[in-house]
């Protein structure tokens, strides 16, 4: 009986799987259609597959839009499951890369690369630029991970991860005061977060990361769940807690840092998308829902960037005013509807 | 007796946190089979004697074995087989399913990325058989009734498959049926599947009840343990559950606030009327000053009485109307 009602719920997960991949693939050949230059869907279909009639719509969809998408792609999955284990680690609904500080912790990591290297000998590089960044955020959280455990409520911790973001803006700001423009500018750039700027050279070092947080996010997915219960609970249970936090923690400097690196800091996909998803399939069971919300964030992803290039318009928008447009809204909603979120 | 049967012992043992000892000298043994109620005011340290004997602190001195072996040397994985503990925590897995709790629960017998096997369907059967609980496979955490969700967790450590299950006030919150259900169903876990059982509790009624032994702790004294009979014998239970003020009468589970009833007062009446006028008059602390003569009789739903006081006497059907005469008189 156990087991029938088992296979049962398994089944239904696998066929929700299978209609989001469908609709990602769906979102992905949209997001391709969409740009400055109008080509047919159909020669985009071809222009894949390398034999469209015209030159230039072949090297736009496969040199411009195809790693674009495969950036949202990458990126939206990355900061999804960065969120959702922040979340299960902090036991806060609330938590999330952007909201602790995280990003701005990859921000100034990155920030004192780029201006850095004005007095130092550093290489600017997209390796160096990702180190960077994984050690920033990596630092950013271990110091709010040490004081989380002193406190215990949802408002503290996202006031410090405010104040986090407060103090590593400041320093960024004495940083550019004392910079050349052209690395100021740079870094500027950087901040406004953008997907079009990541090449086939960077999505091969992106990609297999993200892949690697992915397959690790999936591999404790059981211990994430009895870490739900209780600290006591995951103990008795065998569960080395300590490793378990390491673990989680660089997890998500990995899967925040690096797409921080190349896309700049993107706000709210990490907080909002374990949300989202939860509201579809309704558990917390994280060996139906890591799966699950890498797809959901790879298709929030796609959705945002699908509205960043406003049809008609030559330019888009910066990636992250879409984001925080339909993000914001979001979390005030998940805010004042707050009895509810004890079910997550 | 048996010194095989023993199976979680402790020799001077020490708990507390950081520098603090809250009980020192401990020598404790708990037997395979057996139900153990620990008793003591709030504060005294259960938690903390329950948490140190499931390895969940550290002991500050002394020692704890189980089977023989000392609790140190277990790795937390080996010992997760041996111990399930159910707490008082806060479960923030509100959207869980009670399948997926039990799921959770099989952990320590999975191997890593498995899918669950035979032998965890089978054990997670036998868990909710035992406990009633199949009814709630589907619902959510946060969905269940108190003592639903107690019984659910119950049924998670029973999954967990160890010999020693640790309780810390599994009764807590809830109404006096579920109480019951509870006491009884942890009874049944021990003499079922002679697992060992250490329960933290407040019910002194349902511990004496069901408990093979129980361990008392008090402020400042070392830890009693023995039979509930031996022990309301000895006089140590009344010593535990002493107070300035009232009395608790261990076989009646009655309260009583000595001296007010005085030998003015007679009752003629069946024991059980008897009883229950009895407690109605030790509610509004009668002490009547004049010869007062109460005969009590029941005839179908009402209490026939007959009160005689100077001469008069007063007739009524209920113990309502007999209070607010009694009420009324000087």
């Amino acid at each position: 009986m156990i087991e029938e009602i088992w296979k049962y719920n398994q089944r239904a997960w696998r066929k929700v799987v299978v209609a989001t991949s469908f609709g990602i693939l769906f979102l992905a050949l949209i997001d391709l259609s969409i740009g400055s230059v109008y080509i047919p869907p159909l020669e985009i279909v071809k222009a894949l597959f390398g034999n469209s009639t015209d030159e230039i719509w072949n090297s736009i969809v496969i040199e411009f839009r195809l790693p674009k998408t495969f950036t949202a792609i990458a990126v939206g999955i990355a900061l999804s499951l960065s969120g959702l284990i922040m979340q299960t680690l902090f036991r806060n609904p609330l938590a999330g890369p952007f909201v602790l500080g995280i990003s701005s912790g990859a921000s100034l990591g990155v920030a004192l690369l780029v201006m850095g290297s004005i007095w130092l000998p550093l290489v600017i590089s997209g390796i160096s630029i990702v180190v960077a960044a994984c050690l920033g955020s990596l630092i950013v959280l271990a110091i709010v991970l040490s004081m989380a455990n002193r406190l215990k409520d949802t408002t503290s911790l996202l006031i410090l991860g405010l104040m986090f973001g407060s103090a590593v803006g400041a320093g960024v700001s004495i940083l550019q005061y004392f910079s050349n423009p052209e690395s100021v500018q740079g870094y500027l750039f950087w901040t406004f977060g953008s997907l079009s700027g990541v090449t086939w050279s960077e999505l091969i070092i992106l990609m297999p990361t993200i892949f690697v947080g992915f397959i690790a996010t999936i591999s404790i997915s059981r211990p994430l769940n009895i870490l739900n219960l209780g600290d006591d609970y995951a103990i008795s249970s065998g569960i080395n807690l300590h490793r378990l936090r390491y673990i989680i923690i660089a997890i998500t400097s990995i899967l925040a840092g690096v797409t921080t690196a190349f896309c700049g800091p993107i706000a709210f996909i990490g907080i909002a998308v374990p949300h989202i998803t939860r509201l579809i399939i309704n558990t917390s069971n994280h060996n139906q829902l890591t799966v699950l919300v890498a797809l959901i964030g790879a298709g929030v992803m796609l959705i945002c960037d699908i509205i960043a290039q406003l049809p008609g318009f030559a330019q888009s928008l910066p990636i992250n005013a879409v984001t925080s447009i339909f993000g914001a809204p979001l979390i005030i909603w998940l805010i004042i509807r707050r009895r509810k979120m004890v079910a997550f | 007796m048996n010194p095989n049967s023993v199976i979680v012992e402790s020799k001077n043992l020490s708990i507390g946190y950081g520098s603090k000892v809250i009980y020192s000298n401990l020598n404790l043994n708990l037997e395979k089979g057996e139900v153990i109620c620990l008793l003591g005011q709030n504060g005294v340290g259960k938690s903390t004697l329950l948490r140190t004997l499931s390895g969940l602190i550290e002991p500050l001195a002394g020692e704890i074995s189980i089977d023989g072996k000392l609790l140190s040397l277990f790795s937390k994985s080996e010992l997760a087989k041996i111990i399930s503990i159910v707490t008082t925590e806060k479960l923030s897995a509100a959207g869980l399913t009670v399948l997926d709790i039990l799921m959770a629960g099989r952990y320590p017998h999975q191997p890593w990325l498995n899918s669950p096997n035979e032998e965890d369907f089978r054990s997670i059967q036998n868990a909710i058989t035992q406990t009633n609980i199949e009814y709630l496979l589907d619902m959510k955490l946060h969905e269940l009734s108190d003592g639903q969700r107690q019984k659910v967790m119950i049924a998670r450590a029973i999954v967990q498959d160890g010999n020693l299950i640790f309780l810390d006030e599994p009764t807590i919150h809830l109404d006096l049926t579920n109480r019951v259900e509870v006491m009884k169903l942890l009874r049944d876990i021990a003499t079922n599947h002679n697992k060992s059982l250490l329960i933290s509790t407040h019910e002194l009624n349902l511990a004496m009840q069901f408990a093979d032994k129980l361990w008392l702790m008090d402020f400042s004294a070392p830890i009693i343990s023995g039979t509930p009979e031996d022990l309301a014998i000895s006089d140590d239970l009344s010593k535990i559950f002493h107070h300035q003020d009232f009395d608790y009468d261990l076989i009646t589970s009655k309260v009583t606030v000595p001296g007010n009833l005085s030998n003015n007062l007679q009752i003629q009446a069946s024991d059980e009327l008897k009883f229950w006028i009895t407690n109605a008059l030790d509610r509004i602390q009668f002490a009547p000053r004049k010869k007062i003569t109460i005969v009590a009789d029941q005839s179908e739903n009402f209490t026939n009485w007959q009160v005689t006081l100077d001469n008069n006497s007063y007739t009524g059907i209920t113990i309502n109307e007999l209070v607010k005469l009694l009420k009324s008189f000087p």
